[in-house]
């Protein structure tokens, strides 16, 4: 598997969720807290816009997408996360690729 | 010994210790002057000498906050960028499930952010704070009955009653709003009716 | 992140409300934790570590604070209790310098850290601030770990890795120049 495109995509759907109207955060969906503090205040420092927020896997029966989001309150949760979810999914259909077999989207925060 | 510190010529009153040291004199005074020591109680350079290092010990906690006027940071980036990573992750607890008709599709909704969203609905309250949150029932399985429970504190002035009702049907709303839970109850438990703001300004101290 | 409709009614809270919620989840109650104690907490550290480390210190005082406030047995006391994370974490920070790099790289700022040189104390507090900054790194570490952290000479020897004797030396050395900087402000 090459590493170049692996990186690529994820930053790529962080940057389109990033432009999904309601959506005024991405969280990283890996997790921090259970490493060590310090490792969290690394990650801080190198700017999160860097990393890999969107989590992207790849396995024998297709591609997994995986998002955290924080949305502002002006629309209920379900909608931004609908929007979300459809977004990210044609993301793929758009480049006639096949849609991914699951994608995940869990809000995080309202407001 | 002071071979690294500037030396002044200002008196001290540890100049002249009529032969205690610093260190006995400190020791004494960790012991809180017992059991009582007449050759140190008995000299007076020696009470001077007491009286300073207790003085000294009883300024050395404000030492600091004289310091944090200098140390104020520069800016507080640091601070929104550590709290987008740690507070979305740590508290998130369960996903309650948000239903979307697309294959593959798999939404949800964290514990935190509906816990969020019922502290926010206190914010909207006058004269009452949300202390506790907490979502009791199984909020995995789309309809299943699911129980809000709230510690609250109200404001010295404010009616008890009258708060949590209207504070109980904002969070109704909010949930409603965000979520499909089918919420079968709001308990809010009045933790403490008498915040002050003497309280508050005590703390910002 | 906006300025959200309430965020003032709390900020006006004391610190067992304000860390109560931050214990719930509140991340917003956690801010406002940072913003009152992250000037203190680093002042503190940059009394123990290098100031330019004192940052990062902080950082990590509150990423653990934040995993561990839930078991805060009593909220009202989440300054000391944040005193307490701090000192840990420059201690800390101090060990693994010294297993890191044995190469004493202190540059210039690194030796006069504080309000030194600002402009003549306006208060007794004030005046044993700049005259801790004075102090040689390790009498003011030696100091600050026993008059603010409430650490015996033992524990300060065991945790800077000095002899006790030593630990007793700077002590003695710290109190003496900052007794006579009391003495000479009356």
């Amino acid at each position: 598997m090459n590493d170049e495109t692996e990186d690529d995509l994820p930053t790529r759907l962080t940057r389109l969720l990033r432009n999904v109207d309601g959506v005024h955060t991405v969280y990283a969906t890996k997790p921090l807290i259970p490493a060590l503090a310090s490792a969290v205040v690394e990650a801080v420092r190198n700017d999160p816009v860097g990393m890999h927020l969107v989590s992207v896997s790849e396995k024998a029966e297709g591609v997994t997408i995986t998002a955290c989001i924080g949305i502002s309150t002006d629309e209920p949760a379900p909608i931004v996360c609908r929007r979300a979810h459809d977004a990210l999914r044609s993301y793929f259909t758009d480049n006639s690729e096949a849609p991914p077999t699951s994608i995940s989207v869990k809000i995080g925060r309202v407001g | 010994m002071n071979d690294n510190t500037p030396q002044p010529s200002n008196p001290s009153p540890l100049d002249d210790l009529d032969g205690h040291t610093v260190e006995e004199l400190s020791d004494y005074l960790d012991r809180g002057r017992e059991p009582r020591d007449p050759a140190i109680e008995s000299s007076p350079a020696a009470q001077h000498a007491l009286a300073a290092l207790s003085r000294l010990r009883s300024i050395a906690p404000r030492v600091i906050d004289a310091d944090a006027t200098f140390f104020a940071p520069k800016n507080d980036n640091w601070i929104s960028r550590i709290l987008d990573q740690i507070g979305v992750q740590a508290h998130a607890g369960r996903d309650i499930p948000l239903p979307h008709d697309v294959h593959g599709a798999n939404l949800s909704i964290s514990e935190g952010a509906v816990r969020a969203l019922v502290r926010e609905a206190g914010d909207e309250t006058d004269g009452l704070i949300v202390e506790r949150t907490q979502l009791d029932g199984d909020v995995e399985t789309p309809g299943a009955p699911v129980a809000i429970h709230v510690v609250v504190s109200t404001l010295e002035g404010a009616e008890p009653a009258q708060v949590t009702a209207h504070f109980e049907r904002l969070v109704r709303e909010a949930v409603a709003r965000h979520t499909h839970l089918s919420v079968t109850r709001v308990t809010v438990r009045v933790h403490d009716t008498e915040l002050s703001d003497e309280d508050a300004d005590e703390a910002a101290e | 992140m906006v300025s959200l409709p309430g965020r003032d009614s709390l900020s006006d809270a004391d610190d067992r409300t304000i860390a109560s919620r931050a214990a719930d989840g509140d991340i917003r109650a956690f801010e406002l934790l940072m913003r009152r104690y992250g000037s203190l907490l680093r002042a503190y550290a940059a009394r123990i570590v290098r100031p330019s480390d004192a940052d990062d210190v902080v950082q990590e005082t509150f990423v653990t604070a934040w995993q561990d406030l839930p078991d805060l047995a009593n909220p009202a006391s989440v300054r000391s209790w944040l005193i307490t994370i701090v000192t840990r974490k420059s201690i800390d920070r101090l060990r693994a310098e010294r297993h890191h790099d044995s190469i004493d790289d202190h540059d210039v700022a690194d030796s006069a850290p504080g309000p030194e040189g600002a402009a003549s104390a306006e208060s007794l507090d004030e005046a044993l601030s700049q005259a801790l900054s004075t102090l040689p790194e390790d009498q003011r570490r030696c100091w600050v770990l026993r008059e603010i952290a409430g650490y015996g000479y033992n524990q300060i020897a065991d945790e800077l890795d000095l002899p006790v004797s030593t630990v007793r030396g700077l002590l003695v050395r710290s109190r003496k120049t900052l007794v006579r900087e009391m003495e000479a402000w009356r």
